[in-house]
């Protein structure tokens, strides 16, 4: 299925206010929405979820900054994905080994 | 999530240098035979740091931890592989020293491929913690707020957040 992506005002925020991405770095970064878009079928199956029940699973999402590879994890509401949406809730990047 | 051609060339830099370490250590060797499977091991080598900017390059231009992890994992495996391998050469160089009385001409790159290895294995590492780490979870509270303010009209498209991603 093709899925119908949305995004929580606050991560757009929240990534938009990411400090030292380029702009390589920025479409790298919005690569997890083709993802969720047409693989959300896998992520929904294969990536973890709090509880087996929850509505939430999180997509971890790898890529170059520009300066770095770092991660971003993405915290997606499938509640209403049998009618083909997807809602970005919540993303968190993931902080480095040596910063703990 | 697509399947892709890195980890298969990671799996054959393994077992290329498995099957050398094992020629390598047979004991009816020549110099001739000794010194073919040097050169051979030592291409072996100095053919995975060209795997790993590809590789890098893979991971960068954006894809999942599960996909990263399996590559750096695959790449890992490799370099471990080939550092042995490189272990044994180093051997197998001294005993030709001492047979010959000369320095196998692959002895000095097989120092550098060694080093090289040693580097992409210290990068790989500290990626793969990266990628590995344990997710934070947010609050169910922070979760059921996010949801309310996407229920009360706080929520963007995919292009309008594309376009708010990139300053457009």
């Amino acid at each position: 299925m093709i899925y119908r992506v949305e995004v929580c005002g606050g991560v757009s925020d929240y990534l938009r206010d990411l400090q030292g991405f380029t702009r390589v770095g920025r479409l790298a970064l919005y690569g997890f929405m083709d993802v969720l878009r047409n693989y959300g079928d896998e992520a929904r199956e294969g990536c973890p979820r709090k509880t087996p029940e929850s509505t939430v699973f999180c997509l971890r999402w790898t890529f170059d900054t520009g300066p770095a590879i770092r991660s971003v994890d993405f915290y997606v509401d499938d509640a209403q994905g049998a009618a083909g949406l997807l809602e970005v809730l919540y993303a968190e990047l993931v902080p480095l080994p040596e910063e703990g | 999530m697509s399947t892709n051609v890195l980890p298969e060339l990671a799996a054959e830099s393994v077992e290329t240098a498995e099957r050398l370490i094992r020629l390598s250590a047979g004991e009816c060797l020549d110099a001739a035979e000794a010194e073919y499977l040097l050169t051979s091991g030592l291409a072996a080598i100095q053919r995975l740091p060209r795997l790993w900017p590809i590789i890098r390059r893979r991971i960068g231009a954006g894809t999942t931890g599960a996909t990263a992890q399996q590559l750096l994992t695959r790449l890992l495996d490799a370099v471990d592989g080939n550092l042995t391998l490189a272990g044994v050469l180093k051997d197998s160089a001294r005993l030709l020293r001492e047979e010959t009385g000369l320095e196998p001409e692959a002895a000095a790159a097989l120092a550098t491929g060694e080093e090289q290895l040693r580097a992409i294995r210290a990068e790989a590492v500290r990626l793969l913690r990266a990628v590995e780490a344990a997710a934070r979870w947010p609050e169910e509270e922070q979760l059921k707020k996010a949801k309310e303010r996407m229920q009360g009209g706080n929520r963007l498209s995919a292009e309008e957040f594309r376009r708010a991603l990139l300053d457009e």
